[in-house]
Formats: structure tokens, C-alpha cells, sequence
């Protein structure tokens, strides 16, 4: 019953994730200037050296028009991983800390969610980690710190109820926030 | 000996902290906010959005680096700009050059501009944002037939041709559709 509820709250928080992901609208509305797509595409002649006219502005709205970014994606799925292991830990951080009770059970969420976040990520995105890219990489420090993050989760959690167990909660949480932090 | 190496590992953690950001250039407190930085900072200029997206999509600053800007919009290069007029009135042509190198990539906290930036040899100024190494890694397993053989994208410069959210600075492989394909990721 324990778990059922425990799984449960896991799927509504990771179905928050969502409206993170939702990025706020800075842009300058383009479609208040000229269409460009009409005149003379600069693209075309990048690469082609020759000049050609680009497809009506209407054929190329409708077709975009039947897009809708899609919720569920390995790349979302990795994000709402993320986001959920950070939430639970936010959670176990501000619960009382009993043995077993809900600082527990947040922990232990944590600890796995940001487990399975780093795997989904070595899967989804391997191809962007790697030494050559360098220390400074965005991408590197960001897998570099999430994993940190996991493993204090799941130290933190292996050693519950010992004194010290904070250090590694505390520890994986800020690791685990920086890493999501860059790249979001 | 295992509390040891957890407080090891939080000093380690707390050291590395100045340099999980763009240590040196872009803003920190930026970088703090809950601003969005996974992406390309979208254009905010008005002027440099109504001028360049007048001929073509309005490729955002943070795509290419600052020395490549300047060379790009220097004015006599403007005069053959990829073999088109783009000349300016200096005012505004100054108003344009001031924003693209402000908010290029090596300027930028935005996480794809700063891998532009990290991909462009510090001595190089490439004017074309698909010369660059990133940006060519990330289109490599897209079979030519869907990009220059696609008569609705015709080039990997045609940014908005597939990157449906390319206007806000988004690129992720999740917002992609290739017009007579459909979604795309690798």
C-alpha cells in the first residue's frame, strides 16, 4: 500500500514536469516583419551558390501547423526524471526526519529517479559526454554533476538513519541541482 | 573513512561551483535566475529582427561567435553578403553589430551557444553557422535526401525549414519536423 502510494505521488510529480519545460517566450514576434520566406532565401545560396525562391509562407504554415511537440519523448522522458529526483529530494529535504515516514520514502525516490535519470541520459544523450569535449562543456559538467548528484542520493540513502546520511543528501542535491541547472 | 569522503565530496562539489558556469563571460546573476539557458537566447531587438528578417530567418546572435559577427557585418562585407546587397545605414548597421556582439555565443550563458563557442577555434571566424563543428555533428545522421534533396528545406542553413520553434532559439531534436518526412531524432 506503502509503494502504491509512493508510485503514485512519483507519476504526479513527474507529470509536473511538463510545465518546466515550458519555455517563457522572449522572442520578438517575427511574424510582425516582412516575409522572409518569400523573398530571396540567403540559406539557399549559402551552400548552393545559386538563389531560389522558397515556398509560399502559407504551404509551409500548414504543414508546420500539424506539429505539436510531443509530451512523451526519450528526451522528455530524461528531463521529467531529472526534474522528479529533484522535487522527491526537495520533499525529503523539508519532511520530518523520521526513519520511516515520508523522509524515507522521498529519499528513496530520489535516489532512484536521479539514478534512472542519469541512465535515460547516458542513453539519450552519449553522444554529446565524453572527455575530448573537455571540461568546460556544458554537457559534460552536466553529466558529471548529475551523476555526483545520484550517487550522494544513494549514499545518503544507504546510510540512513547514521548521523552523517546529510552529508550525501545534501551534498547530491546541490550537485544534482547545478547539473540540471545547465542545461535548462 | 566513509564521512570523510562525503564531506570531500561536498568541499569537491562547492569548489567546482564558479566553474559549472560560463566562468568569465556571460552574466551570473543571469545564470541564477530561473531563466531558461538550455537553448539560444532568442533575438530581442527589435531592429536586428525587422533588418535581417527581411531577406532571411533572423539567425539568432548566439549562433556564431563574436569575431564571426564582426566580420560578418562589417560594413563592406555587408555589400556582398553571400553574394546579395545587404547594405545598411551605419546607424542602424551599428545598432545590429552592437547587439549580434553582446549577445554572441562566446558571450553567451545559453547552453547550445556556449557549445558553438567551445566548438570554434579561438582563431577562427566562420561565417556560416553550418561550418561550424557542433552544429555539424548534431546534423551528421540526417541523410541528405531530407535537407539539400528536400525541395520544402533545400539547406541545413534553412534553420525554420524543420527547427519549428527555431524563432524562440529552441533546436532541440524534439521540435524538429522535416517537411515531407516528419518527426526526426537521432
Amino acid at each position: 500500500m506503502k509503494r502504491l502510494r509512493d508510485c503514485l505521488l512519483l507519476i504526479l510529480l513527474c507529470g509536473t514536469a511538463p510545465a518546466f519545460a515550458e519555455q517563457p517566450s522572449q522572442a520578438v514576434e517575427l511574424s510582425l516583419f516582412p516575409d522572409y520566406r518569400a523573398q530571396v532565401q540567403l540559406a539557399d545560396a549559402t551552400e548552393s551558390g545559386s538563389l531560389t525562391q522558397a515556398p509560399p509562407q502559407s504551404t509551409i504554415d500548414a504543414e508546420v501547423g500539424e506539429f505539436r511537440e510531443p509530451l512523451f519523448t526519450p528526451n522528455k522522458m530524461h528531463q521529467y526524471l531529472g526534474f522528479g529526483s529533484i522535487a522527491l529530494a526537495t520533499l525529503a529535504l523539508l519532511s520530518p526526519k523520521e526513519e520511516e515516514g515520508p523522509h524515507s520514502a522521498f529519499a528513496t525516490g530520489a535516489a532512484v529517479l536521479g539514478g534512472a535519470a542519469v541512465a535515460s541520459g547516458l542513453i539519450v544523450h552519449g553522444e554529446d559526454v565524453g572527455p575530448s569535449y573537455g571540461v568546460w562543456d556544458p554537457d559534460n559538467q552536466h553529466a558529471v554533476l548529475a551523476t555526483l548528484g545520484a550517487l550522494g542520493f544513494i549514499a545518503a540513502v544507504a546510510q540512513g538513519g547514521e548521523e552523517n546520511h546529510a552529508v550525501y543528501g545534501v551534498a547530491g542535491y546541490v550537485a544534482m541541482a547545478i547539473g540540471i541547472r545547465l542545461n535548462w | 573513512m566513509i564521512h570523510s569522503l562525503g564531506r570531500c565530496l561536498l568541499l569537491g562539489m562547492l569548489l567546482a561551483l564558479p566553474f559549472s558556469s560560463n566562468a568569465g563571460s556571460g552574466d551570473l546573476t543571469e545564470w541564477l535566475s530561473l531563466k531558461r539557458l538550455g537553448e539560444v537566447e532568442p533575438v530581442a531587438n527589435a531592429r536586428y529582427a525587422q533588418e535581417c528578417s527581411a531577406c532571411h530567418f533572423a539567425y539568432q546572435p548566439g549562433l556564431l561567435t563574436a569575431r564571426s559577427w564582426r566580420k560578418l557585418l562589417d560594413a563592406k562585407a555587408l555589400a556582398d553578403h553571400f553574394g546579395d546587397n545587404a547594405e545598411l545605414d551605419e546607424a542602424v548597421r551599428q545598432e545590429i553589430e552592437t547587439y549580434a556582439l553582446a549577445h554572441a555565443a562566446d558571450h553567451s550563458n545559453y547552453k547550445r551557444s556556449r557549445k558553438i563557442a567551445a566548438a570554434t577555434p579561438a582563431d577562427a571566424a566562420p561565417l556560416r553557422i553550418t561550418e561550424n563543428s557542433y552544429i555539424k555533428r548534431k546534423h551528421a545522421a540526417i541523410p541528405a535526401e531530407l535537407v539539400t534533396g528536400n525541395p520544402q528545406v533545400k539547406s541545413l542553413s534553412n534553420c525554420s525549414a524543420c527547427h519549428t520553434r527555431a524563432a524562440e532559439g529552441v533546436y532541440d531534436d524534439d521540435t524538429v519536423f522535416i517537411k515531407g518526412h516528419g518527426r526526426w531524432h537521432d
